[in-house]
């Protein structure tokens, strides 16, 4: 069960050679069951719309689910250098989004868990932030809430709305402590988002495990 | 002294004194019996680390727990066993005679590390929570298999022969042991919950339900030799969020305080009967005997854990580190249960029982003063991680959830039917029938962050209250404010406040702490009036705060500029209400302003005037939701369907007439109201 090193994974053809992020720790047996998984979901084609999101039953009971797929196709996460949404992705895209979610190392240092921790974080970062202006606002925290609590059809706005703007005085109030009545707090950016999250500690918690490689759920 | 030497000691030594003194008197000394430390004295202090497990970091490592548990306990039992035996045939003409049988058995007895100890040592060096859940899961799952292992050998000591057949039936017994257990905890668990579904016109009783339920699943069990440990948590983890769900806030005080106590009183009992029973005890000291066990239940616990941790690290994320594994190791102490399965023994089959017990004692001893005392020290020098201390905020979770159904989701997508999934169906099934039935009335479609919210707001207002005082709004409160954040929605023409939440909070508690005051005074002194508490008190309520806010209009002067009646958050429209009495209008919400509607379950008496009835007059309108009781001002989920249980500042169509009439009889002519364009609150500009 060790991490192997990747040097060029067997990715189908016309897959350009996976980037060095993926060198660590993704073994070759996972990205067999990736691409297993892949060619499932894109009903063997060469590329994912998000419109093949649908076929994933258990999917449809998760209330953030427009923004996981949303995340998928979002370029910052895949390392474009562009903005804004792509309209499908390759295997190699899906390899790079999740790789987001592997698990810590035991032999990484200082440096590299950092760079670790603030990669997945930023992932999050994006989720949140839907607009892409590299802050998140008072209303797109909102819309976060109001979706999380979406599973409550009988849930009242306002109580979303309450709890997202208690949320929100508590994020000004670490990042930037003492305000008076005329400041205005734009919005949580990415290093007040750090720091909000330096009690929870992200590398342990943000993974998936492949343990078992043969299950595969089914799609329609 | 205290930071040296941890309490378990001092109490044992507590013991010995009196153990000492009562026999220089002359007179015989109780000793530790097991009937009562079984029935009496062990209980307690299960249940309360049952009903306060901290669920999610136990489940987390459940896998590692479960294998330190019954394989490191199994292997610690045959390990020492057999060494001991080897020991006794080769330790001279005392010790020949003692069989197979009756060494395993001392195995067994001693290699359960023991949950009492273990939370009186730990609790004191405050270690990181992951450490702290493995040592102490072990420590209570490990009943099963002591319970199983005790019994076993117990039998077999009085066969004959020990047939292949009876190894199988016994390792078979070990599932039934545990699995039945569980079930039986469960089943009391449900039925637990299911009975404070019911309790709302009887609040009084229902610590008493969660007691007694819990206790009957643990004689439950011991009567038919299942794990009564294992029933106990059982129960306690299964009933707690229904319970929590129903009860009333009182009563969940109630539960907790009691149960702190009763285990506190437990466990100093238990190390005191120790120390006694050491002095009172008949002991044969036989050196070899004792000394190897001591260091036979060393060697077998570091390598145990050592194994074990190997394996385990093969199937974790988080790695167990050998600071991590030193610690576990070093942590697994012995205690009373090993001292009290020993004194259980029989004579008659076991005549070596004395000699069993004088090597357990010193084992115990061992480990509670040497490794509780050291144990300390040792975790500051090997800079070991200790508990983060954090309160859990609002932020944190709002992102622990988000993070779940995130990751919920990218199983789904991978096709891997992993731990979130598994865990988010649970929460389905959960939410989908378990907590229809288990949970009454309205909570039970109550979503978790909005419990968590409101808890978050109970806890607040409480410390406001308590550090706070009257009339003293702390300054440690941030005074970030809802403008900070969402500026362009006001309009500019009147500026200024809405209210910020923290000020509304503060004026909130402090009507609250009066009303609490006043209360107290008039309270029932019948039981039975006792639990028609949110229903008197609001009446109540309404008539102070008119007195409280008109108090606060000087202290609020520095705060507040003159609203515009448009912009008025509700607060501040009720606050303007005690000292103008007369109508006012509900403005309509307008669609920037964050609002927090506060409704206290509150009917409305509008006949009665009189303070000192104890008696709820006619309800006007509303069924109050039972389980609003202590919440009063509280953010509600709005139901559609019902009339609402009107706050009694907003006048809702029925009452308005009603209030009006009150609010006329009660209050100072105030200033002139209007009903369009209120007077400014506070006569004053800028």
């Amino acid at each position: 069960w060790g991490q192997a090193q990747m040097g060029v994974p067997r990715v189908p053809r016309g897959s350009a050679p996976v980037t060095s992020l993926l060198s660590l720790a993704v073994t070759s047996e996972q990205i067999e069951h990736l691409h297993r998984r892949f060619k499932q979901l894109s009903q063997d084609q060469l590329t994912i719309r998000k419109e093949n999101f649908d076929s994933i039953p258990d999917l449809e009971f998760n209330p953030i689910r427009g923004k996981i797929v949303h995340a998928f196709f979002d370029k910052r996460n895949l390392r474009q250098e562009s903005d804004g949404l792509a309209d499908e992705i390759n295997f190699e895209d899906f390899l790079t989004i999740m790789s987001y979610f592997r698990p810590i190392e035991m032999n990484m240092d200082e440096e590299q868990l950092d760079r670790f921790r603030k990669e997945k974080l930023k992932f999050l970062f994006h989720m949140y932030d839907s607009d892409h202006d590299g802050k998140i606002t008072l209303q797109e925290y909102r819309n976060v809430v109001e979706e999380l609590l979406s599973g409550n059809p009988h849930l009242e706005k306002e109580s979303a709305r309450s709890i997202a703007d208690g949320a929100m005085m508590e994020a000004a109030s670490i990042c930037v402590g003492q305000m008076g009545p005329d400041q205005v707090y734009e919005g949580i950016t990415f290093e007040d988002f750090l720091k909000m999250w330096q009690g929870i500690d992200i590398e342990t918690k943000m993974h998936v495990r492949f343990l078992n490689v043969d299950t595969i759920a089914h799609c329609y | 002294v205290s930071s040296i030497v941890p309490e378990s000691c001092l109490l044992i030594v507590v013991g010995l004194l009196v153990g000492g003194l009562i026999k220089g008197v002359g007179e015989k000394p109780p000793i530790l019996k097991s009937d009562i430390f079984f029935l009496f004295l062990l209980p307690p202090i299960i249940l309360d680390a049952g009903y306060f497990l901290p669920l999610r970091p136990f489940t987390e490592n459940l896998g590692t727990i479960l294998i330190f548990a019954v394989v490191g306990t199994l292997w610690n039992a045959f390990f020492l066993g057999g060494l001991m035996y080897a020991v006794c045939q080769l330790g001279g003409p005392g010790l020949n005679h003692i069989g197979l049988l009756a060494n395993l058995l001392f195995g067994s007895i001693i290699s359960a590390v023991d949950p009492v100890a273990v939370l009186a040592v730990f609790e004191e060096i405050h270690i990181n929570e992951l450490l702290h859940i493995l040592v102490f899961g072990e420590s209570l799952l490990n009943d099963a298999v002591t319970v199983v292992l005790y019994h076993l050998f117990e039998e077999f000591a009085s066969f004959e022969q020990v047939t292949i057949l009876d190894i199988i039936l016994g390792f078979l017994s070990f599932f039934v042991v545990s699995l039945g257990g569980v079930l039986v905890g469960v089943i009391y668990g449900v039925i637990a919950a299911f009975t404070s579904r019911f309790t709302s016109h009887i609040r009084v009783i229902e610590p008493l339900f969660v007691f007694l339920y819990s206790y009957m699943a643990y004689l439950s069990a011991e009567l038919f030799h299942l794990s009564g440990i294992m029933a106990l948590i059982a129960a306690g983890v299964v009933m707690r969020p229904y319970v929590e769900a129903n009860i009333s806030h009182k009563s969940h005080t109630t539960i907790k305080y009691f149960l702190k106590m009763w285990s506190s009183v437990s466990e100093t009992l238990i190390f005191i009967f120790l120390g006694v029973s050491t002095v009172a005890g008949h002991h044969y000291w036989n050196w070899t005997f004792v000394i190897s066990t001591l260091f036979f239940c060393l060697i077998a616990r570091v390598l145990g854990v050592l194994v074990l941790t190997w394996f385990i690290n093969k199937f974790r994320i988080v790695k167990l580190t050998p600071k991590d594994q030193f610690i576990i190791a070093y942590g697994g102490l012995r205690g009373a249960i090993a001292f009290s399965l020993g004194y259980l023994l029989d004579y008659k089959h076991f005549g070596m029982r004395d000699m069993f017990l004088t090597a357990i004692i010193t084992v115990i001893f061992f480990t509670v003063f040497v490794q509780g005392m050291t144990i300390r020290p040792l975790v500051d020098l090997l800079a070991v991680k200790k508990k983060q201390e954090t309160k859990r905020s609002i932020n944190e979770e709002i992102h622990t959830q988000f993070l779940d159904h995130l990751l919920t989701g990218i199983e789904d997508i991978c096709g891997h039917y992993g731990h979130h999934h598994w865990k988010d169906k649970l929460n389905r099934f959960n939410k989908k029938y378990v907590k229809k039935c288990l949970i009454a009335g309205e909570r039970s479609k109550e979503p978790q962050l909005i419990a968590f919210y409101h808890k978050m707001e109970m806890k607040q207002a409480i410390e406001l209250v308590e550090s706070g005082g009257i009339g003293k709004i702390p300054s440690a409160v941030s005074t970030v404010s809802i403008q900070n954040i969402n500026p362009q929605t006001l309009p500019l023409e009147r500026v200024l406040p809405a209210l910020s939440k923290d000020k509304e909070e503060e004026i909130r508690k402090i009507l609250r702490t009066n009303l609490q005051k006043t209360r107290q005074r008039l309270r029932s002194y019948n039981r039975h009036t006792l639990v028609a508490d949110p229903y008197e008190e609001a009446w109540n309520q309404m008539l102070l705060r008119r007195q409280k806010a008109r108090q606060l209009e000087q202290k609020m002067n520095n705060y507040l500029t003159v609203p515009a009646h448009r912009l008025d958050s509700p607060t501040m429209s009720r606050a303007r209400i005690g000292s103008d009495p007369l109508a006012y209008e509900p403005k309509e919400d307008s669609e920037n302003l964050p609002i927090i509607t506060i409704d206290p379950a509150s009917p409305q008496s509008p006949e009665s005037v009189d303070l000192m009835s104890e008696e709820p007059k006619g309800c006007v309108g509303l069924p109050p939701s039972p389980e609003e009781d202590e919440e009063g001002l509280v953010m509600r989920v709005k139901e559609p369907s019902s009339p609402g249980t009107d706050d009694v500042f907003t006048p809702g169509t029925s009452d308005s007439p009603n209030n009006q009439r009150m609010q006329r009889c009660l209050s100072d002519p105030g200033p002139r109201p209007e009903p369009e364009e209120g007077e400014p609150f506070i006569p004053k500009g800028q």
